[in-house]
């Protein structure tokens, strides 16, 4: 039995023994979706984060109650050239991720990387266009997936999932309201990371800003002659700068290896 | 051998990075410019500023440095006091 087999033996076997994770859906959830009303609230709701984790939380959050058919949700998130799952309805959605990255292939992926906008599985015990993947996850108990590119026009973010338990769980509705979520989550999540980048630009700016005090005070030198001091540091130790930064603001002293 | 160092048009076309990400990284280590003038720098040959151009490419060798690679973007006139720590070559 190869590797990727006995995974998904073992991760059959724990899909098994969390039956609740299966639970039907609610009747009012498929009574009312999708609902207009609901997902403008829903934009307006992921527009107004600014932190990431909360945003990806709202949308598979939103995916499971408003797309027709999901019995699941996740995200796949693209940093550089790693991906990772950054929020899951439940365990099985990570469990299945893992066999994507694992295998380098599935409809996220395809999603995430090729830059298809949207990936539609009838059912994954007779596509062939993942046999690794399939293989390894045909045992999960999940059927249909839908996976949406999730991009804006500058950046690729990574890709919206949807799985469902039984074959050609998806209509054509389920993907209207799953590439409305995508095109929402995305700029909700641009506009979130964008605020991130700022927190931590400003918190680093100040950490730099305390060191190259210290070094000023120190050596009776200007500004940008004491970040040329810290540039050296960071180049002699390998190490980044805001780093050397806070050592410094911390300790007083400048690490140069 | 040693490679020479790289420009800041040829580091930022090794990292990968789009203008907006060295800008945010540029923004983290002190700079003050606006995206469209770091673009503006990127995109003509000489970097008006010594300090901005030191500052972006601290930004680009950072990403090397994540990375483990050896590429490094040259430096311009760092302080002298600097360049005797560290022996870079391009020192005054």
């Amino acid at each position: 039995m190869s590797r990727a087999q006995k995974g998904a033996s073992s991760d059959a076997a724990w899909v098994a023994s969390k039956g609740p994770v299966f639970t039907d859906r609610t009747t009012a959830q498929a009574e009312t979706r999708p609902d207009p009303d609901r997902l403008a609230a829903l934009a307006r709701q992921m527009g107004a984060e600014s932190h990431l984790d909360a945003v990806w939380d709202r949308v598979v959050q939103a995916c499971v109650t408003q797309i027709d058919g999901a019995d699941h949700a996740g995200i796949t998130l693209l940093t550089g050239d790693s991906v990772s799952t950054p929020a899951a309805s439940d365990e099985l959605v990570r469990i299945i991720d893992r066999h994507q990255y694992a295998t380098g292939e599935g409809p996220c992926l395809t999603a995430a990387i090729d830059h298809e906008a949207v990936v539609r599985v009838a059912d994954l015990t007779l596509d062939t266009r993942w046999p690794k993947f399939s293989a390894a996850v045909v045992g999960l108990g999940v059927r249909s997936m839908l996976a949406f590119q999730l991009y804006t026009d500058s950046d690729t973010i990574g890709g919206l999932n949807i799985y469902a338990r039984t074959p050609d769980a998806f209509s054509d509705d389920s993907v209207h309201t799953g590439t409305l979520l995508a095109a929402h989550a995305a700029v909700a999540v641009a506009a979130a990371s964008h605020s991130e980048h700022l927190r931590t630009a400003l918190a680093s700016r100040d950490t730099i800003g305390q060191a190259k005090g210290i070094l000023m005070e120190r050596y009776k030198i200007t500004a940008d002659q004491a970040f040329d001091l810290l540039i050296a540091a960071s180049q002699q130790t390998h190490r980044k700068l805001k780093d050397i930064a806070s050592d410094l603001a911390a300790t007083g002293e400048l690490t140069v290896g | 051998m040693t490679e020479s160092p790289l420009g800041l048009s040829d580091g930022l076309r090794l990292s990968g990075l789009t203008h907006e990400q060295l800008w945010h990284r540029y923004l983290i280590l002190g700079g003050g410019r606006t995206l469209g003038e770091l673009r503006e720098h990127l995109d003509s040959a000489a970097c008006p500023d010594e300090h901005d151009h030191n500052v972006l490419a601290q930004a680009l060798n950072e990403v090397f440095l994540e990375r483990d690679k050896a590429h490094r973007v040259g430096y311009r006139n760092l302080f002298r006091l600097a360049t005797e720590r560290q022996g870079l070559a391009d020192g005054r």
